[in-house]
């Protein structure tokens, strides 16, 4: 796929980090006192690929035996952590100055294995570095956060953005037009992986264009999460229900995943309503992080959506229907 | 008639009246009898009777008595009968053989059966403890667990493994450690959950004993009685004292619980054979219990009808101290005649079909607190699944009310069950049921599962198992969480897949079932891509 390709392999590709490309440089040029690393930012900024650029870098050839890739919104318990940290950590990597440890999304790490890591992270000092990898620092105990060097990815500016995609454009010989490139940019909301996805679909598709971005952006579960918004605000609950069951019982997207997309997705409602629906994802987001049964509450968010609809204009998230009207 | 003759006859359910002579019913095992009175008479003795129709006692199935394995030595007990398939159910046939045989002569017959005539001492308090066994062999059923339970004791040696004793309630548990340990000398010292049971307070209760049991010639036994009641807070280190006990294996000791699969127990004794000796006791059959509440209330000089005993048996459940105290509790207010139901159990289903058919709330939450499955969780479902099947048949601002309030219950146990305050929990049958009631109708019936779910569960049972795991592998590809790979990636995937750019998608495809799934998602997405574009 183009995100794995476009993927930028040296610090001075990273596009629109001007401020942490100068500061991984300095820190690569002595590698010995690198510190522990905490990268955030919003998502498709780069933070992935400067930490594995990172770890190419200080550890040379052999740096995939040296580095340990761990996702903490899927091994975010404790016990994960510590048993696979602590194996990885306990030997000397041999011409190499240290081990580097990647923890992706660490602000989903529960607090308790936030804590033990605290303890780790010294520990295993003279073997290892982490890098952190988050969204918000704030989700980042500050226990942690003092351990580590923050760095802080901006979201990408939209020029930035749409000069990669042409260039992207002209590698692969693709036609594309300006508004095409401009729709990517606002459906992705900044999010290179999504943009670079965006593109990619459409290409597959037909030409680049702003309707069939539109389109495309359809498929992605943040569209059915639109989607699936619409057809409950539309009081069509047994539809939206059945909908929703597919996505999350046959795709796999969680019920939080979902709650936090629909979240993200708010911001493109036109409605009155908008506060009282905000309130009601923020209200059910809670019901399931207390572990309630998940079945149960969002179909009792589906209905509760469908009272509050009615007036409300839909979302227009990859919602080809809606251009149907004049 | 030769006296032992007659003793005997009498023991095989004869009657003798001096008006009308020898007489047979429904319990009399006729061919004792008959080849009793042969033997006295020296010919062969017939009688043209019919055995009378026998039912099972679970089924109401027709039992065919002559093919039943045991109809050589049945009393015809009828009333108590079990078909075969309930026999299986109920116990395994080599335990309910040996039950039948010695547990029933012992209590009928037994020199050490239920004292005949209740000892001063014991008069004026519960049955349950009047007619509670003296020795192992007055209990009822279990033969073989209680004969484990003898070798055990009276082969014990210092560093022989522990016992936990497993059963419902009112299955001999407390009973079988009392008369065993008794019978074979040993001093028993029993802590159960009425005791604090904090680490301190057991080392002073048990402390002497096990450092210094050498010093004394006294056998002793400890015997810890429903573990499973020991909860982590309030008997703090209690947990941990108990390990170190069963590690030392310097006396006997002996542990009682509900089940063996309960945290606590598994925490402490670890439910597997390395550390204790597992030893189940089975719920006694019917029959037992009928037999032995038909003693005590001879003893006791009191009548009850058939049909009121038996509906005592089947709400025992096969727990005799239960039993007892239902007899003994409408003896003692209303008169042995007029009995009420101590608990009959609802199924969820039968219990759903009741709450909807219910004519008022009362009868609905009635309904619901006879259920049979009493984790609230498992009724929550229920319930959902109940409404959520029937969303046509209900106007759209009730199914917001009612799923709301759903919503908010199910939240509540989660709460409860977080902080373990349990004492909340009684309001929860009135708060389903009064969502329930504001919702049924009388023609719904009750729906095992979710539509919406249903339909689909081939796709979640087969297909969702092969997109999740290969959604893991391109998380792992693209150096992103499973939860990033299943939302974007995949679904450009499959896009890629179904517009034959292959070379992004082939080396995801191990195998042929993989490919299968692949092609049918790939066709969904082209599919829905069309359908939006018209």
């Amino acid at each position: 796929m183009w995100v794995e390709k476009y993927r930028p392999h040296e610090i001075r590709d990273l596009i629109g980090q001007s401020n942490v490309v100068t500061r991984l440089g300095s820190l690569l040029e002595n590698p010995k006192e690198m510190p522990h690393l905490l990268f955030s930012g919003p998502p498709g900024t780069g933070k992935t690929s400067a930490a594995l650029i990172v770890a190419q870098k200080i550890l040379g050839e052999p740096w995939r035996d040296y580095t340990l890739e761990m996702n903490a919104s899927d091994e975010r318990g404790i016990g994960d952590v510590r048993d696979k940290v602590k194996i990885f950590s306990r030997h000397l990597a041999m011409n190499a100055p240290y081990r580097i440890i990647i923890l992706d999304e660490a602000d989903e790490m529960t607090n308790s294995a936030q804590t033990a890591l605290r303890r780790i992270m010294e520990e295993s000092s003279r073997f290892t570095r982490f890098i952190m990898v988050c969204n918000y620092s704030s989700g980042i105990i500050e226990p942690l956060q003092s351990r580590c060097a923050i760095i802080r990815f901006p979201r990408l500016p939209k020029e930035e953005v749409v000069s990669r995609l042409e260039k992207i454009c002209r590698d692969e010989s693709l036609q594309c037009d300006e508004a095409g490139l401009s729709k990517i940019y606002d459906i992705s909301n900044g999010d290179m992986r999504q943009a670079i996805n965006l593109l990619q679909g459409a290409s597959l598709l037909d030409k680049i264009d702003a309707e069939t971005i539109e389109r495309v952006s359809g498929i992605t579960h943040k569209g059915k999460v639109g989607e699936i918004i619409n057809l409950a605000l539309d009081g069509q609950f047994s539809k939206a229900r059945s909908e929703l069951i597919q996505l999350t019982k046959v795709q796999g997207l969680s019920e939080a995943d979902f709650i936090k997309y629909a979240g993200d997705e708010l911001f493109r409602i036109d409605d009155p309503n908008l506060g009282e629906i905000a309130k009601l994802i923020s209200e059910y987001d809670y019901r399931l992080v207390r572990g309630a049964n998940p079945d149960i509450q969002m179909a009792a968010l589906l209905a509760h959506l469908g009272s509050l609809g009615g007036s409300s204009k839909k979302l227009e998230i990859g919602h080809a229907k809606d251009q149907s009207e004049p | 008639m030769d006296r032992e003759v007659f003793a005997a006859l009498m023991r095989s359910g004869v009657k003798y009246d001096h008006d009308k002579g020898f007489m047979v019913d429904d319990r009399t095992n006729l061919k004792n009898a008959l080849d009793l009175i042969g033997t006295a008479l020296s010919e062969t003795v017939t009688v043209a009777t019919t055995l009378s129709e026998i039912k099972c006692f679970t089924c109401r199935e027709k039992i065919d008595c002559k093919s039943c394995t045991y109809f050589d030595i049945c009393p015809r007990d009828s009333k108590f009968c079990l078909c075969e398939s309930h026999k299986q159910g109920a116990e395994n046939l080599g335990e309910y053989s040996l039950a039948f045989a010695s547990g029933i002569n012992d209590l009928m017959d037994g020199e050490h059966a239920i004292p005949r005539t209740p000892p001063p001492d014991r008069d004026g308090v519960m049955w349950a403890e009047r007619y509670r066994p003296l020795v192992v062999s007055a209990l009822v059923s279990n033969e073989a667990v209680r004969i484990k339970f003898l070798k055990w004791l009276s082969n014990w040696k210092a560093g022989d493994k522990p016992v936990l004793l497993v059963g419902g309630p009112g299955t001999g548990k407390s009973t079988l450690v009392q008369t065993g340990s008794a019978e074979l000398g040993y001093s028993m010292m029993e802590l159960n959950a009425s005791d604090v049971r904090t680490r301190e307070k057991m080392r002073s209760a048990l402390g002497p004993a096990l450092t210094s049991s050498s010093l004394f010639s006294e056998k002793r036994l400890i015997f810890l009685d429903e573990v499973d009641g020991m909860y982590g807070r309030d008997d703090y280190g209690g947990a941990d004292f108990i390990k170190e006990i069963i590690a030392a294996k310097s006396l006997p000791l002996v542990m009682s619980a509900n089940s063996e699969y309960d945290a606590r127990v598994q925490k402490i004794a670890g439910y597997n054979s390395k550390n204790v000796l597992l030893l189940r006791l089975n719920r006694a059959l019917p029959r037992q219990i009928g037999l032995y509440l038909t003693s005590v209330l001879e003893k006791e000089n009191l009548v009850m009808s058939d049909v009121k005993l038996e509906e005592l048996v089947r709400s025992s459940r096969g727990d005799f101290r239960g039993a007892l105290n239902t007899l003994q509790a409408n003896k003692e207010e209303h008169g042995i005649a007029k009995f009420f139901e101590r608990d009959s159990r609802l199924s969820m289903r039968e219990t759903f079909n009741k709450v909807f058919m219910a004519h008022d709330y009362n009868e609905a939450r009635a309904a619901l607190s006879d259920c049979d499955v009493s984790n609230v969780m498992e009724k929550i479902r229920a319930a959902f699944q109940n409404i959520i099947s029937n969303t046509k048949s209900i106007p759209s601002d009730r199914l917001l009310t009612s799923l709301r309030a759903l919503s908010d219950l199910d939240l509540l146990v989660r709460t409860i069950e977080i902080e373990k305050r349990y004492r909340f929990l009684k309001y929860f049958d009135t708060q389903l049921a009064s969502i329930l009631f504001s919702v049924k109708a009388d023609d719904w019936s009750f729906h095992e599962h979710d539509p919406a779910f249903w339909t689909i569960r081939f796709r979640v049972w087969n297909d969702s198992k092969i997109l999740r795991s290969i959604a893991r592998q391109v998380g792992y590809n693209h150096h992103e969480s499973f939860a990033k790979a299943t939302a974007y990636d995949m679904q450009f995937l499959l896009l890629a897949h179904a517009y034959n750019r292959t070379e992004f998608t082939e080396r995801l495809i191990p195998d042929d079932s993989t490919r299968r799934v692949f092609d049918k998602e790939a066709t969904l997405i082209r599919d829905k891509l069309k359908t939006d574009n018209v």
